[in-house]
């Protein structure tokens, strides 16, 4: 593609995001943010264990709602889908990262004081813990858990069984 | 279950909502000030924003330079200018199927490349024309014996997985058990027998369903190429291109073959040709392909490879000429960098940006540490080379733009390679001594900070050694900057 035409490609993505986020009614976005911002971040948090990266996930869910806000039907759903998805991946990386910069630093690394049932929570698998995290703190039912994570209903309840099993074998006395 | 033990779980489930909403009112965040962030996000006020775009610019460059291969060089979106062996070569078509021949290095014209880098182009959620988004995660992991596992899914833009395909060990050792043992039913299968088989094999998981498939054949239905990272043999690609075609209905062509190439799938680089090797992060070049899907542009890279081992990718031409640009929506976040770098006269050093923590990884250190260290800051690696006649003897280049490590070349084990030295020519904000020197620097700092005492009697221009490093202003005077700077061994000419 010549050079030219790239630069009005490039221009034209510029445009088709601007133009999204400048259509947007700024008061319903404004006010579905602050009535949601406070909850999404702690719901981030008890799944990602950092309140740093959970805000920095649920701006960065709220800013991939404010491109589409147009088309979305129920932008609260899409936020917490979007939100649960992006702690997921989140995860992931971070677990690379952590393995990878264990083999630089063979010495134990001390993490961050944090709360016990956060510590808890990390020890769950990815699913387990979001589906725990979003029927215990976020009130959800299964199905909702299932739309939300893209994960089967039987995968959810399953989860949650096993999750419930390994925290009430840690937490309890 | 009787009537205590489920009180039981009762008052275990009450407790536990009870607690997590005490540990999370703990978490209190500023909602104005995380608004203004996402609305300077949306306005390209905040430093995210420019990023997205970039991206999206970044990704619609490359696919829209058709015959035009990847380099992580210098800054996302920037055009850079790949000359192999120090020698501008251009080209403006690669073989278009295997029987072709690789150009040489006479045949070459100028290969306009478009920086990209995994970490420029993550998550990317990609909306077809059908205006479903889909979301492609891929990761690359290791086992504890180094073997590569693979795992793929597409997910659809609710979250539903679309297509996952999941190792259960080293993907080499599926294969093996898989067409290996059963090549004899499998030559003679219909391809519906070769599904049943796969799935027989057990422990692999395939979407199956027929609400899958047909919404797999939407987004796919013009996919006629798909780039797969493996380090497979011919027999393991054909296999795996056969049960992608079952299952996504792609066919595939591979364009570049490497593994026939003497000493494994290592392309001599002097002979001209073009050797890109992506090492490890394979998560941004999967939606790459995919954006460019979408983007009906033709794309093409050609991806050599170092050894059997590497994470090699194949090079595959793509077209699709039913999405038009409009079409195309971009999003997704920008994950900070797992680690920084900065550049010391006894090695690197590695800085983990959430706690400050710093780590020496000094000369000597093995190269599979360190080139993942540099890329978790940078992306992967843009080329690899070998220096043959460097003054102080061979070396293997391992180039991210501005900045090359050196590694000893003739190591047995190659990723246990020592690390030799570092090399910085070009400009970057990115890549700098820890105490911020870079090139560009202006000399006035250097001075100030103690350093050019003394300028060496050098043929390379105003040269000093300090801090166990050598640097290279363009001027004696406080208003020259620094040129470029190395430490350990390097490959400068005197």
């Amino acid at each position: 593609m010549p050079s030219d035409e790239l630069s009005d490609v490039a221009d034209e993505l510029s445009d088709v995001a601007f133009m999204s986020s400048s259509s947007v009614d700024t008061s319903a976005f404004d006010a579905l943010f602050k009535a949601e911002y406070v909850g999404l971040v702690r719901l981030a948090y008890l799944i990602v264990g950092s309140q740093v990266r959970a805000e920095e996930l649920t701006q960065d869910a709220f800013s991939q709602l404010l491109d589409v806000w147009p088309a979305v039907e129920s932008p609260g759903g899409f936020v917490r889908t979007v939100l649960v998805s992006c702690c997921r991946d989140a995860q992931r990386r971070e677990i690379t990262g952590r393995r990878k910069l264990l083999l630089l630093r063979p010495v134990a690394q001390t993490e961050p004081e944090r709360d016990y049932l956060v510590d808890a929570l990390a020890t769950l698998p990815d699913n387990w813990r979001a589906a725990v995290v979003l029927r215990f703190y976020g009130g959800h039912s299964v199905r909702e858990i299932a739309e939300i994570t893209g994960q089967p209903e039987g995968s959810v309840k399953s989860g949650l069984h096993r999750g419930l099993a390994q925290l009430r074998g840690q937490l309890s006395p | 279950m009787n009537d205590t033990s489920e009180r039981n779980e009762a008052a275990f489930e009450a407790e536990l909502t009870m607690a997590m909403r005490v540990a999370s009112n703990s978490v209190n965040p500023d909602v104005e000030q995380g608004l203004q962030t996402v609305r300077g996000a949306a306005t390209g006020t905040s430093a995210r924003r420019p990023q997205r775009i970039l991206a999206a610019v970044a990704a619609v460059a490359v696919f829209g330079l058709g015959a035009a291969g990847l380099s992580s060089l210098g800054t996302s979106g920037e055009t850079v200018r790949f000359s192999p062996a120090g020698e501008t070569t251009t080209t403006s078509d690669l073989p278009n199927s295997p029987d072709e021949p690789l150009p040489t290095t006479n045949e070459f014209a100028d290969i306009e490349r478009t920086v990209v880098s995994a970490a420029d182009v993550p998550s990317v959620d990609i909306v077809p024309a059908g205006g479903d988004a889909i979301r492609v995660v891929s990761e690359l992991n290791r086992d504890g014996a180094g073997s590569a596992l693979k795992t793929v899914h597409v997910f659809s833009d609710s979250g539903e997985e679309l297509f996952g395909r999941t190792t259960n060990g080293p993907f080499e050792r599926w294969i093996e058990s898989t067409i290996l043992a059963r090549r004899d039913v499998l030559d003679r299968a219909t391809p519906a027998q070769w599904r049943e088989q796969m799935l027989d094999a057990g422990g692999h998981s395939f979407s199956s369903s027929s609400a899958m498939s047909m919404r797999n054949d939407r987004l796919w239905a013009d996919a006629r190429e798909l780039l797969v990272s493996t380090t497979l043999n011919n027999d393991q690609r054909a296999f795996l291109f056969e049960m992608l075609e079952l299952e996504l209905g792609v066919s595939f062509a591979v364009i570049s073959d490497t593994s026939g190439v003497p000493g494994g799938q290592r392309q001599d680089f002097s002979t001209g040709a073009l050797e890109v090797r992506w090492n490890g992060h394979i998560d941004g070049l999967p939606r790459s392909l995919l954006l460019g899907m979408n983007t009906g542009q033709p794309l093409s890279y050609f991806i050599g490879g170092i050894d059997g081992e590497s994470d090699v990718y194949e090079l595959i031409v793509y077209e699709v000429d039913r999405v038009t640009m409009s079409d195309l929506q971009i999003e997704g976040p920008i994950p900070a960098p797992m680690l920084a770098v900065a550049l010391d006269g006894q090695g690197l050093v590695a800085i983990d940006p959430e706690t400050g923590e710093s780590t020496l990884i000094p000369f000597g250190s093995a190269r599979r540490d360190v080139v993942e260290m540099v890329e978790m800051a940078y992306g992967p690696p843009g080329i690899e080379f070998d220096l043959a006649e460097c003054g102080g003897g061979p070396l293997h280049a391992v180039e991210w733009g501005a900045l090359t490590l050196y590694f000893e070349p003739s190591a047995a084990d190659l990723f246990g390679a020592p690390f030799l030295g570092w090399f910085v020519s070009g400009e970057s904000p990115v890549i700098a001594t820890v105490d911020g020197f870079g090139v560009g620097t202006a000399s006035a700092e250097l001075f100030e900070a103690g350093l050019g005492d003394v300028f060496a009697d050098s043929t390379l221009g105003w040269e000093f050694f300090d801090r166990g490093i050598s640097w290279v202003v363009s001027g004696p005077e406080p208003s020259d900057t620094l040129e470029s700077f190395w430490a350990g061994e390097s490959c400068a000419f005197r």
